[in-house]
């Protein structure tokens, strides 16, 4: 619930940079986070006030794995092309799951399901998304 | 296709190659794959429309698709921007405008090219004339009567505009600053909402290019007074030019222009300014660019030192301008 | 009759065998993008753009409309099964429409969407045959004030949306309102809350942000709750919705095609503001309100209708004006121009080949998507039947594709990681995402009327209850504070009787 309103604020801490007096550019963004930060508190101090269920604990592994693998797509798709790319961003993924990890599995899938975008995407839809890697276009 | 990958490039290599010989080079290796122009707006605008009829054009004489990609934002400098850091190897092309290549510097402090620096300029494609439009209900005829009556009316007059950066404004920059006023400004999120409200009367006038006003012009539901060309358009005959109108200076044009990245080899260069050429002067894809309203260039002012020079005086005329006249 | 014999002329146009098939074409690959997470009918249209060079303009026409709204049905279906809206308009479908899925109904929902959509389009294609001239007057009629206090209207009723705490849906509202002020402003150009990082100048995309607290976050909180995620595997019943379900449903259908033809004229956040203002009036006259968020089945019937209806009239301002009224018809009009007609007001009576070949074509359009969909719901519900663990790594790089071919930029596909995580945190801390996604959605607009109408009255804030001037705006307005006031008033009475038992 904190979390919120220090979010709020380190928005609010960015702002003065935009704004200018008067209705301006900055106006609007600066109403919007103040009456965050208010609602931020008032939330903060309701949660308190009601010791309402404990969180639920955070997990590491699934957060870690599936957004390193975005991640991962984000910083390769451009210079390694999709092809290069999609397989080890499923194989990176299925490591989120609890289960025992099963390589074997996970690569046919990785292997199948690239191929099933590669051809989708760029070819089916014309997409302009990079199949190759730039060194061997 | 039934081909393999491999095949269908070599196949494609060889008719372009076939082309290329054709088209008088002696050079025959570029292009052997499809090249992709950048289009720095979203696609179904002006620009982006000339872009598909002249790259239909040029992909014929090249032998190779020339495929659009549209990297829209930022008054188009952000795919500007990818297009000057692309490898210089005439496989990424863009479809550089007046905003992006005359007036952005002016506009945008932290830009990341150098509109004369950081291409190799292949040519003009067309150049589309601006209109100024009002009300259809407003006491005044004629260009004449608009700028006394926006003179008189300083005060009250709302000007409309496709948002801060976009033709609509920055072309209406110039024209106050010759009118001598500074009117109420309201901007919208493209020129298709600004027109909304321009033609049920909630603001009075706008400057536009004229693929985009010419249909409500002709509909009868907004009013033409001038065209910032030296020449009328055939698509809307009766609208005199700002010369003819009295205010002879004020001649703008949102001119579309072919750019390749600085260090593109000058064989390349070569190859896309014939083929862009060729495009240009083909009857058809002329009539088509005709039909939108644009001014088409000839060979000469379609040549790459024709653009680098029109680079040069566009940045000349509008960088001071818009420094002084736009906050930042 | 003129509309009847028009029609008729229309349908003579529409129902020639390659139009017809193009039609189909159209609303195949709209359905197929639809249901592609994050693949947006903009990049397919601009794709698809140099194959229509080739056809006549009519023909073409009728292929682009049928990926719009092709595109629209098939966003429902992602939302449905997979809680992963890829359209503004079906942020809704996917606050019940996952919930009936993972009580083992998604076929149902599935069926109760393409039925609805297909009433919704049918009468919306009538509406826009009929009435398209005066419905344009009325639309023209919306100045920015009146924009302004619709959006406000719209963002009183999302914190209807919520399920859960109001405090904490208001709360998500001003976060979704204040991320959407995120990018270069609109008369200034300055850059605000950008980092100094060129990709955000533009904004945070909606689907960056969709896929991120929707799907992402969706993602991470079934791979820790094993429970959640057999229960959509194994337990799924009947695929038709019952009886009863339709009886249910048929009146939140002709509620929500109402509101969506009225909204869906406006351009620009029409069908958004229908699809979840259907979902607050089948919510508030709803005799069991509490169902909804749990898989209400007019939870679905009404935003469903509602956006579909919205999606037809829509069509009102491109018709009748030659103002595309969002970024698809924009493509439209650029493949218009492209083939040599500039869309004006005049393209009714200069183009009537055209005019009428594309309504006929938007009723058969929509007769098609149900004949593709409906026999498709058993592939679907089959479709989670595949074990999670394989399912969530398709999802994801769908996403990311999707994601990425929005502008190409691979900065996106980050944003949408890093939303992923807040969505998650947000999810965990007992924040709804739908109030946020709405408001993100309205606050664009809102913000940009409000500082149009501002400048427009020279700063004069009492202009939006200017019952002289601005007589729609003024009433949106009062209509608004009644309805804040209505809402709030329970749940203070409630958190008061909630201090007494403790």
């Amino acid at each position: 619930m904190i979390l919120i309103g220090v979010l709020a604020l380190y928005l609010v801490k960015d702002l003065p940079a935009a704004g200018r007096v008067g209705f301006a550019s900055g106006t609007a963004p600066r109403i919007f986070a103040y009456c965050l930060i208010g609602l931020g508190l008032a939330v903060t101090i309701i949660g308190w006030m009601k010791e309402g269920p404990h969180l639920e604990k955070l997990s590491i592994r699934g957060p870690v794995a599936i957004l390193g693998s975005v991640l991962f797509f984000a910083f390769s798709i451009r210079t390694f092309g999709l092809a290069m790319t999609g397989i080890p961003m499923v194989l990176i993924s299925t490591a989120a799951a609890r289960e025992s990890y099963r390589w074997k599995e996970a690569l046919i899938f990785a292997i199948g399901i690239t191929g099933f975008c590669a051809m989708l995407f760029p070819i089916a839809l014309g997409q302009p998304i990079p199949l190759w890697p730039t060194f061997l276009r | 296709m039934t081909m393999t990958k491999r095949q269908g490039l070599t196949a494609a290599a060889a008719i372009g190659a076939i082309l290329a010989l054709g088209a008088g080079s002696a050079q025959a290796q570029y292009p052997t794959k499809p090249i992709t122009m950048i289009v720095p707006f979203a696609a179904g605008g002006p620009t982006d429309v000339v872009a598909r009829i002249v790259g239909e054009n040029m992909s014929k004489t090249l032998g190779q698709p020339v495929i659009i990609e549209n990297v829209a934002g930022a008054g188009g400098t952000t795919g500007i921007t990818r297009a000057a850091k692309s490898a210089p190897d005439g496989y990424t092309i863009a479809m550089g405008h007046m905003g992006t290549h005359g007036a952005a510097p002016g506009l945008y402090p932290n830009i990341a090219y150098n509109p004369q620096t950081d291409f190799a300029p292949i040519g003009l494609a067309a150049g589309t004339p601006i209109v100024i439009v009002a009300r259809k209900d407003l006491p005044f005829k004629t260009l004449q009567e608009f700028i006394a009556y926006a003179q008189k009316n300083e005060k009250t007059i709302n000007n409309a505009n496709a948002g801060s950066g976009s033709v609509s404004h920055i072309t209406c920059v110039l024209l106050h600053e010759m009118m001598k006023i500074n009117p109420n400004t309201i901007p919208y999120r493209g020129t298709g909402p600004a027109l909304t409200d321009l033609i049920s009367g909630k603001v009075d006038y706008m400057c536009d290019q004229i693929v985009s006003v010419s249909s409500q012009v002709k509909g009868g539901t907004i009013k033409a007074l001038a065209i910032a060309t030296q020449a009328r358009s055939p698509s809307l005959p009766d609208v005199p030019t700002t010369k003819e109108a009295g205010l002879p200076a004020f001649e703008v044009s949102a001119w579309n222009a072919v750019f390749a990245p600085k260090g593109t080899p000058a064989d390349v260069v070569a190859k896309l300014s014939d083929a862009l050429t060729k495009a240009v002067t083909d009857p058809a894809t002329k009539k088509k660019l005709e039909d939108l309203g644009g001014v088409v260039p000839d060979a000469k002012g379609a040549s790459p030192a024709a653009l680098a020079a029109l680079v040069k005086s566009e940045n000349d005329r509008w960088i001071p301008l818009l420094k002084a006249k736009v906050k930042q | 009759m003129d509309l009847l014999s028009n029609l008729a002329y229309g349908f003579s146009i529409a129902a020639t065998p390659t139009n017809l098939m193009l039609c189909l074409i159209g609303a195949l690959v709209g359905t197929l993008i639809g249901v592609l997470p994050g693949i947006g009918p903009i990049a397919t249209i601009a794709m698809l753009l140099p194959i229509t060079y080739k056809l006549d303009p009519t023909g073409a026409l009728i292929m682009l409309a049928g990926i719009y709204y092709g595109a629209q049905y098939g966003g429902s279906t992602t939302a449905i099964l997979v809680n992963l809206p890829g359209e503004s308009s079906s942020v809704v479908t996917a606050l019940d429409g996952h919930q009936m899925a993972k009580k083992g109904r998604a076929g149902a929902a599935l069926a109760i969407a393409a039925l609805g959509s297909f009433v919704a389009g049918t009468f919306g294609t009538l509406l826009v045959a009929a009435l398209g001239k005066p419905l344009t007057q009325v639309a023209q009629a919306f100045g920015p004030a009146d924009y302004c206090a619709l959006m406000v209207l719209g963002l009183v009723c999302a914190v209807v949306l919520a399920s859960g705490s109001v405090l904490k849906a208001i709360t998500m509202i001003f976060l979704g309102l204040l991320l959407s002020t995120i990018g270069t402003d609109l008369e200034t150009g300055e850059q605000r809350m950008t980092f100094g990082l060129l990709p955000l100048a533009d904004g945070i995309e909606f689907v960056t942000l969709a896929m991120g607290v929707f799907g992402f976050a969706e993602i991470l909180r079934n791979l820790e709750q094993k429970q959640s995620r057999d229960v959509v595997e194994q337990k799924i019943t009947n695929l038709m919705p019952t009886r009863a379900d339709l009886k249910e449903a048929a009146p939140a259908v002709a509620r929500g095609t109402l509101l969506g033809s009225v909204l869906g004229i406006l351009p620009g956040g029409g069908a958004v503001l229908a699809a979840f203002g259907a979902y607050t009036l089948e919510k508030k006259i709803s005799k069991n309100p509490q169902e909804f968020g749990k898989g209400a089945i007019c939870g679905v019937a009404g935003p469903e209708s509602a956006n579909n209806a919205a999606a037809q009239t829509s069509f009102i301002p491109l018709l009748t004006l030659g103002i595309p009224p969002n970024a698809v018809m924009a493509i439209m009009v650029g493949a218009m121009t492209i083939h040599g007609i500039v869309p004006g007001p005049q393209i009714m009576t200069k183009q009537p080949d055209l005019f009428w070949g594309m309504i006929a074509s938007m009723w058969l359009g929509n007769l098609m998507l149900v004949i593709i969909n409906l026999p498709m719901v058993g592939l679907w519900v089959r479709l989670l039947r595949v074990p999670y663990r394989m399912l969530f790594p398709a999802i994801l790089i769908f996403c990311a594709i999707g994601v990425y071919s929005i502008n190409n930029q691979p900065f996106d596909v980050v944003l949408t990681a890093f939303f992923g995580l807040v969505g998650y945190l947000l999810l965990k801390l007992g924040f709804e995402p739908a109030p946020m996604l709405v408001a993100f959605v309205l606050g664009k607009i809102m913000e940009e009327k409000l500082r149009q109408a501002m400048l427009l009255s020279r700063g004069d804030a009492m202009t939006f209850f200017d019952f002289d001037k601005h007589p729609i705006s003024a009433t949106l307005m009062i209509v608004s504070i009644i309805l804040l006031i209505v809402a709030l008033l329970p749940s203070i009475r409630r958190k008061r009787d909630e201090v007494f038992v403790e």
